[in-house]
Formats: structure tokens, C-alpha cells, sequence
């Protein structure tokens, strides 16, 4: 008997439709680049994905090591605090979009607008001890990040714990991507059709990271012990427990043609209350009880063509996930599918990036019997290019234009693949 | 025949000098390629160093101790006798493991072939890299037992040396002239506090040893090559050593088993 949350195809659609209008958050921190007088490039490959210095630089719990991190160290006015913005234009248009008057096209546009507004504080308390606070207010004010890090515990690199609401160290950040429009990576998020799970690898959850890296972070692992974002709550001394890891090793090939390439592996494992106490009907939270499994696991490949400082970045993810059958109303069989992107970054100048991004989710396994096997099958396709106008270890400004499209397979026979375009141009910028 | 041998003598006698001219290396090639060192540059140098390599970028007027001015060819973090150019080496290693006390991260992550080439660039902004060979780095022998009869001896050799006049008389930078004390580009420049443990050029014994007999390009610390042997250049560090207040040789906790920065 599950009372868990379903989610039809119809709510799918307008959960990503919602997604759409909503730019992706991302945490690109001015106020480190002020703290240690650097640029954006010296830490971002194109603002805002890390580039080795910048992955090493955050490793060390936002430290350069050599004595000026400590708060007491630094210029009395500093304060660590910086924010992004990005005024833009949107036009999304979403075919065949099942609706209670029929299936139906929508088109929204609108004139320039706010997109997302961040509000980033990250630095260091003391020597060692760092931390990131990002509130965000969207009708009601909600922390979107807030955790404390103690690194180098017992002088070493491989023992960094990190406590409070924070990301996973995913394959590629879900909160540093080139891309504003787009439905993230698929593969994060992704649940077969009526599951209750709403687990995504991509979204900031509660709990303790370890992570562990030797010099340079070519070789790194890091592990989360979290409670499931979004869950309604479960008894228990976890709440709702779930597990997430990730290891990397970095080939350093110093060489002009592929000056680097890196592979790794993950697994997450989040669980989901599927019985609750109710009260009206509604789940109580924190009553929640028979914990299913929602599993993932994957591969990465990234490869740096042409000198690290003006790469081409090509990243390859592939994934497999299984949703347990009690997770899915009506379900026979664990639903199961196969799904990955393929991203490719290039950094001709250090102030121009075009970037793609190709995500495909495939169902292998409908949980529910006499679903098309195809059913709620995603193609993302996402292209774009920055440039930034101009920046200084103070502030940068850049000019974003994207387009993006989704389509997803209808979830009957005879249901219409839902298709999404979005076109994005907007002003950027960080201080 | 005569003349034969007399041309071969002078043959051999060149080729003796050619390869034996004080161990110097050929006046002095880029380890990398400067074009694509000048996109490293601007990606992670210039915004202390300069367009210029003149340590006036947008954050050189802001942070302390100033950012080096390359166009002198003056580097404080040598191997290689006072007043000579650096070793390519050195070079790297300060880029590689940064400038401890200074706004000079390390640069480990960016590789190595990213170091020779902006190694290279920064070579293009003084001429003494195209005039002049950069000499052998000196020989640092064998450290001897660090004994309390050695630090004793040091600490004789830091009072003939009048080193306090600066590093003060417990060694923490507090000496009569330290406020006083300026580069060559006529910044304002402290001496090191000999109780904190970690030196901007390297915390090991070697490092150590090393600044005394090359001196600080470019600073008021000078080599002491003239004035002392190695062996009670030794004693010196010994001394050095016991003025940490972390306790003689004690591992920062910034730096790994290997005395490298973690970063």
C-alpha cells in the first residue's frame, strides 16, 4: 500500500516546465577571488566550472594553504560575500502539452527579467575550517546550501569532513553548469514513470561528506551519508538515509594535444518512506516507514584536449538506475533505465565558451505491465555560448545566449512525445 | 703538424670550457613555448603580476608583500649564486609549490608543461635572460647531526652575523632596523619571524641552508657565502631550527610528511 507521492506524466511535464523557468542556480564565489586577489579564470575553466586549480583550491576547504587564510590574515574591509545575477530573456514553448482543455501547445515569452539571484557566502572561519551559506528566497526564504567543513583533520588531505546542507561531489556540479535553461542532467533526477521517490543526485541534501584527496586532488573519493532531500520523513535515527560516492583518478599528461583526462565512478543509493501515519488524508512528516530503494550507478570519462588553460572538455557520463517496484503504483517489476550526456566545453579564449550538452534517459525495465517500453524516454539537447565581456579579481560580466529542447515520450500507447524548446539571452554577472 | 697539434689544443682547451664554464647552461633558452605561457599568464598571473611583469596588476597595489616586478630578472627564491638569474627549476618551484606568507598560491594543479610555458613568457620581460647564463645551482652537502653543541654554534654565528639587527634576538622579526628594512623597488619588506616555522622560500634544512648562501635577490637579506663555510652554515640552520616555537623540526600542519604544501 503505498501513500507515497505519485507523480503522473502530466505533473512530470509541468515539474519540468517549472524547471525551465527557473535558471539554474550556480556558485561561482567573486568574494574568493577578492580574498586572494585572482581572477575568475585562475579557478574556472569558463566560469563557473572549476578548472584543476579551482577543484583543488575548493578540496582544500577553499584554502591556498600558504598562510593567508585564516580570517585574521585578510584585509580588514573583506567580507565573504558575493552575488550573481542574470537579467535575461526567455521563450519556452512546450508542444503537445497535456492540459484539461487536451493536448495543447504552450508558448511563453516574456521581456527581460531576473533570472536567478544568488547570494553566496563562502570563505573561512579559521585555519582549516571553512564554510558555505546560500540563502535563497522565492516567496519564503530557504537555504539552498549551509554547511561547515574542518579539512586536513589530523594533517592530511584524506581525512575532510564536511557537516550541514551541501551538494554531492557529482560527475559534473548540477550547480555549476554552462547551461541556464536546461532540465539539468537527466540522470541525476531521473525516476521511472509514478515513482515516489523524488530523490536527485543533483539536489543539495542533509548530512556528513567525508572527502579524501592526496596533492592536486588527482586522486580524490569522497562519500556522503545524507538524508534524502524533499523526503516527507521517516522514523529513525537517519531520517530517510541514503548513501552517495564518488572517486576520481586524473591522468596528468602534459601534453599540448590532451594535456589531461580523468575517469571515475559513482553510486547512489537513496531510500523512500512508502507508508506514513495521515492526517487528513495528508502523510505527517517524519512518520514515515518501509523504506524503498532507489538506486544509481555510473561512469565518467573526461578528457582535455589542447593545453588545460584553453581546453576542449569533453565529459562523458553513462548511468544506470533501478527504482524498487514499492516505489511505483502498480508496479510488477523494480523499474530500470539506462541513461547518460555527453558534454563538451570549449574554451578557444579565455573569454569565450560554446558549450552542448546531449542527455538521454532509455527506459530498459517498465515497471508497470503493458507500458510501451519506450515510455517516458527523455532527449535533452542543450547548446550555447558565453562570453565574457570583461572580468577582474573583483567582479565579472559575460553575455549568455542557449538554446535548449526535451522531449519525452508519451507514457501510454498513443500518447504524444511532450517537446520543450527554451531560447535564453541574457547578461551575466558575478561580484 | 705542428699547427695541427697546436689547432687541436685549441680545440680541446674550448671544448674543456665549453662544457666545464662554471657548470653554467647556455644563456638561457625557454624551458616552454612563451606564446601559449602568455594565455597561462593572463589566466592566473596577471591580475597580480601584470601586463607588464611589472607587479602593478589591478590586485599589486593591494596586497603585501608586492608582487614580484619581473623585469629586472631579480627572483628572491634561488639556487644559483646572490645577484644570478634563477635555474629554470627554481622557477618552477616557486610556481609549483607557491610563496608561503604571500598572495603566490601553488600553482601544483596547472601541471608542468603550464609552468615551462609561462615560464617562458616570463622570461620575455627582461633582458637578462637573453644576456646572461644562469649558473650552476650551488651544492648543498650533507646536513651533520643537528646536536645541541651545533645549535649552540649557530647561535654564536647568528650573534657575529649581527642577524638579530633584523630577525630581532629571540628571532621573531622584531630587530632594531626591521621597521626600516626595504627592497630594491623600495617597498616596505619585513624580516622573517624565525619562531613561526615556515619561510616564504621553503621550511626544510636545505631551504634553509640555501638562503643563507645565495642570499634574497632583490631584499636585504644577503648571502653569506663569503662570510661563512657550510659548515657553520649548518649550525646556522640548526639554530634557526631550534627558535620554532612548534618545537625543533616540527611539521607544519600546512605542509605534508614531504615538507610540500598540501595544496
Amino acid at each position: 500500500m503505498i501513500h507515497g507521492r505519485r507523480f503522473p506524466l502530466r505533473s512530470w511535464s509541468t515539474l519540468l516546465l517549472l524547471i525551465f523557468l527557473i535558471p539554474a542556480s550556480a556558485s561561482a564565489i567573486p568574494a574568493f577571488a577578492r580574498k586572494y586577489q585572482l581572477r575568475c579564470t585562475a579557478c574556472h575553466e569558463a566560469w563557473p566550472v572549476l578548472n584543476d586549480f579551482g577543484r583543488a583550491f575548493r578540496d582544500n576547504g577553499y584554502q591556498t594553504m600558504l598562510g593567508k587564510d585564516d580570517p585574521i590574515t585578510t584585509p580588514i574591509g573583506y567580507w565573504p560575500v558575493a552575488f550573481r545575477i542574470t537579467p535575461n530573456y526567455t521563450w519556452t514553448s512546450v508542444n503537445n502539452q497535456p492540459t484539461d482543455q487536451g493536448v495543447k501547445t504552450l508558448k511563453t515569452s516574456g521581456g527581460f527579467g531576473v533570472g536567478a539571484f544568488d547570494l553566496l557566502s563562502a570563505g573561512t572561519i579559521g585555519r582549516n575550517v571553512s564554510f558555505l551559506f546560500v540563502p535563497t528566497f522565492d516567496g519564503e526564504l530557504a537555504i539552498e546550501s549551509g554547511w561547515i567543513r574542518f579539512s586536513n583533520l589530523m594533517n592530511s588531505g584524506w581525512l575532510n569532513l564536511k557537516f550541514g546542507h551541501h551538494e554531492v561531489d557529482l560527475p559534473r556540479s548540477a550547480h555549476r553548469p554552462w547551461d541556464m535553461t536546461s532540465g539539468g542532467f537527466l540522470i541525476y533526477g531521473y525516476h521511472p514513470a509514478g515513482s515516489a521517490s523524488g530523490y536527485s543526485m543533483g539536489d543539495n541534501q542533509d548530512g556528513i561528506e567525508w572527502v579524501g584527496h592526496d596533492r592536486g586532488s588527482i586522486n580524490r573519493i569522497a562519500v556522503s551519508l545524507i538524508s534524502v532531500d524533499g523526503s516527507p520523513g521517516s522514523k529513525g535515527i537517519f531520517n530517510t538515509p541514503g548513501l552517495y560516492a564518488h572517486g576520481t583518478h586524473t591522468f596528468l599528461l602534459n601534453n599540448t594535444a590532451v594535456s589531461e583526462a580523468r575517469l571515475g565512478a559513482f553510486l547512489a543509493d537513496a531510500t523512500w518512506p512508502t507508508n506514513f501515519l495521515t492526517s487528513d488524508g495528508e502523510p505527517i512528516d517524519g512518520t514515515g516507514s518501509r523504506l524503498k530503494h532507489s538506486r544509481r550507478y555510473g561512469v565518467e570519462g573526461h578528457v582535455w584536449f589542447g593545453p588545460n588553460y584553453l581546453p576542449l572538455h569533453v565529459i562523458g557520463v553513462v548511468a544506470h538506475g533501478t527504482d524498487s517496484k514499492d516505489l511505483i503504483a502498480d508496479a510488477t517489476a523494480d523499474g530500470t533505465w539506462n541513461g547518460g550526456f555527453l558534454e563538451v566545453g570549449w574554451t578557444p579564449t579565455l573569454k569565450t565558451t560554446p558549450f552542448f550538452r546531449y542527455d538521454v534517459i532509455r527506459n530498459s525495465k517498465q515497471a508497470v505491465p503493458d507500458t510501451p517500453k519506450n515510455a517516458n524516454d527523455q532527449t535533452q539537447i542543450t547548446l550555447g555560448i558565453r562570453h565574457t565581456l570583461n572580468f577582474t579579481n573583483r567582479a565579472e560580466y559575460a553575455v549568455h545566449a542557449e538554446y535548449s529542447t526535451l522531449r519525452t515520450r508519451g507514457g501510454a500507447e498513443g500518447d504524444p512525445t511532450v517537446s520543450q524548446n527554451t531560447v535564453f539571452f541574457g547578461f551575466d554577472f558575478a561580484y | 703538424m705542428n699547427k695541427f697539434k697546436y689547432r687541436l689544443a685549441i680545440g680541446a682547451l674550448a671544448a674543456i670550457l665549453m662544457t666545464s664554464s662554471g657548470g653554467t647552461e647556455a644563456a638561457t633558452p625557454p624551458p616552454g613555448n612563451a606564446t601559449r605561457g602568455q594565455v597561462v599568464y593572463e589566466r592566473y598571473c596577471v591580475s597580480c603580476h601584470g601586463s607588464q611583469g611589472d607587479g602593478r596588476g589591478e590586485a599589486g597595489d593591494w596586497i603585501f608583500p608586492r608582487p614580484r616586478d619581473f623585469r629586472q630578472g631579480t627572483f628572491k627564491w634561488r639556487s644559483t649564486p646572490s645577484g644570478a638569474l634563477p635555474t629554470v627549476a627554481d622557477l618552477e618551484k616557486t610556481i609549483e609549490n607557491g610563496v608561503y606568507g604571500t598572495h603566490m598560491p601553488t600553482w601544483f594543479a596547472i601541471g608542468h608543461q603550464a609552468r615551462l610555458d609561462v615560464i617562458s613568457y616570463i622570461m620575455t620581460f627582461s633582458p637578462r635572460w637573453k644576456t646572461e647564463d644562469v649558473p650552476a645551482s650551488i651544492v648543498i652537502p650533507q646536513e651533520p647531526a643537528n646536536n645541541q653543541g651545533s645549535v649552540d654554534a649557530g647561535k654564536a654565528i647568528f650573534e657575529k652575523l649581527e642577524c638579530a639587527k633584523c630577525h630581532g634576538d629571540t628571532g621573531r622579526g622584531d630587530g632594531p632596523s626591521a621597521h626600516e628594512l626595504r627592497n630594491d623597488w623600495g617597498d616596505p619588506t619585513t624580516p622573517a619571524d624565525l619562531t613561526a616555522g615556515n619561510f616564504h622560500c621553503g621550511s626544510t634544512p636545505q631551504d634553509i641552508y640555501r638562503v643563507f648562501m645565495t642570499g634574497l635577490n632583490g631584499s636585504p637579506m644577503a648571502s653569506f657565502a663569503d662570510s661563512i663555510n657550510t659548515e657553520e652554515a649548518w649550525q646556522l640552520v640548526h639554530y634557526i631550527e631550534s627558535l620554532n616555537t612548534a618545537g625543533p623540526n616540527a611539521p607544519s600542519p600546512q605542509f605534508g610528511p614531504d615538507g610540500r604544501p598540501l595544496h
